[in-house]
């Protein structure tokens, strides 16, 4: 029987009994200081026991979100950040701040749906940047996408979005050359490290970018929702704005409240887990080159099974990889008795999960956190499985 | 006036919870096989002590 943590709510024991590639949890487990400060600050507005004037979450001092905050800057190379309810929310108080009704913003098109989403709210127009054949987003798209808006709307786009590295194939975008594009336009650059902050080095100002984003629960170790938006000082006052509205009949005002993510944004565990986890996740990002030796491991295993190619870009620079196994494991899936559910079902049988069941062409998977011996074990088990379903080893 | 509490029990409690997350993070760290190495068996062991202390202060102190 399945152990309960409360009625009708099955204990996620998932991470503790199973290697798990599911690519977007791989950055947001927690660290056991994280784990640790949800047990004692999990109540709802716990942090908010030492609120005092001019009470706004960033002056908090203890628990430390006042110091988390100047931290985070630095670490970012940005002046101003602020915790957002995740990179989302980021998207949506930048466009909120910047983009008007009917003007323009350039994405590109291999955006998350919620960059979309961020102009549509705000009732502005996406133009996009196609990626190269392989998968890339480069300058010379950029800037020949953006003299398009500018011909057809006659005016520079309102801001531009550049992932860093995309999910769909876990490449890494020309950020920097992009961003230098967009600045002879003025049009400022959001920089989506959803898949970058806090598990590689990130620094915005050496990037050329406006606004730096992140997410807490996809790469910071952090519960959900958490992120973060850091901007540069000439954006400062315009995104992160407090609020000047008064009541017409009862004259209230609202302090310094921060209008464009209304108020205090993140309380509770969120904000705890992502303080916590915080100088873990500074140190993690250090050892990013050992990140890839473990999934190199990994690669290097799958590619000796034949038939088997990389979709993503190769030499590998992230550890979320699209790989391609149509001439490999999806041959062996048309005639095997559970079909295409074979593969997740043989790696479950080894303690493996995340890989979406059924899929045999093309899939994704991220190794990010796993140790050595767990990447080994990985390794040798995607072999094993090759071997028994009589797939030829390079 | 001093209000009766047990801090102790108090204490007792989130100490034991924290030991039992390290635990538990070993677990995730050697998942699947959790074959532990020495020096993750000694993190263990000395977790598992410090869970059956923080229980003998709370037997002591709420029993």
């Amino acid at each position: 029987m399945t152990m309960k943590c409360a009625a009708g709510i099955e204990t996620r024991t998932i991470e503790e009994s199973s290697i798990n590639l599911d690519p977007i949890q791989a950055g947001g487990r927690l660290t056991s200081e994280a784990m640790k400060a949800i047990i004692a600050w999990g109540d709802g507005y716990s942090v908010c026991d030492n609120c005092h004037k001019p009470f706004r979450l960033d002056y908090v001092t203890n628990p430390p979100i006042a110091e988390f905050h100047a931290d985070l800057s630095t670490w970012l190379g940005m002046d101003h950040s602020q915790v957002v309810p995740g990179a989302r929310r980021a998207f949506q108080e930048v466009t909120g701040a910047l983009v008007n009704k009917g003007e323009t913003v350039m994405m590109t098109g291999m955006g998350h749906y919620t960059a979309y989403l961020s102009v549509e709210v705000v009732n502005g127009v996406i133009r996009e940047i196609p990626p190269t054949p392989d998968h890339h987003i480069t300058a010379d798209t950029a800037a020949e996408r953006i003299e398009a808006a500018i011909r057809e709307f006659g005016y520079a786009p309102k801001l531009l979005f550049i992932d860093a590295v995309d999910f769909m194939y876990g490449n890494f975008h020309d950020v920097k050359n992009v961003a230098k594009v967009a600045h002879q336009y003025d049009i400022p650059v959001l920089y989506n490290g959803v898949y970058t902050v806090g598990v590689l080095p990130v620094n915005g100002k050496n990037l050329g970018v406006d606004f730096v984003v992140g997410s807490g629960h996809k790469s910071m170790a952090a519960p959900a929702p958490s992120g973060v938006l850091a901007t540069k000082e000439e954006y400062a006052d315009i995104v992160l704005r407090t609020t000047k509205i008064t009541g017409d009949v009862t004259g209230r005002k609202f302090g310094i409240k921060q209008v464009g993510i209304l108020g205090c944004a993140l309380m509770g565990a969120p904000i705890v887990g992502l303080i916590a986890s915080f100088p873990t996740v500074k140190e993690r990002v250090k050892h990013w080159d050992e990140e890839l030796a473990n999934h190199k491991i990994v690669i290097d295993a799958l590619l000796s099974i034949e038939g088997t190619k990389i979709a993503s870009e190769y030499p590998r620079r992230h550890t979320l990889t699209r790989i391609d196994t149509s001439a490999s494991f999806d041959i062996v899936a048309k005639t095997h008795k559970k079909r295409g559910f074979f593969l997740s079902s043989s790696l479950a049988k080894r303690g493996i999960t995340g890989i979406m069941p059924g899929v045999t062409k093309q899939w994704k998977f991220n190794t990010y956190g796993l140790t050595r011996e767990q990447a080994e074990y990985l390794a040798t088990a995607f072999v094993d499985v090759a071997k028994e379903n009589n797939l030829r080893i390079a | 006036m001093m209000i009766a509490m047990s801090q102790k029990a108090i204490d007792a409690v989130f100490a034991g919870l924290f030991h039992l997350t390290d635990i538990r993070t070993i677990l995730r760290r050697t998942a699947p096989l959790h074959q532990l190495n020495d020096e993750e068996k000694e993190i263990a062991r000395k977790s598992i002590d410090a869970v059956r202390k923080q229980l003998f202060i709370l037997e002591e102190e709420l029993l």
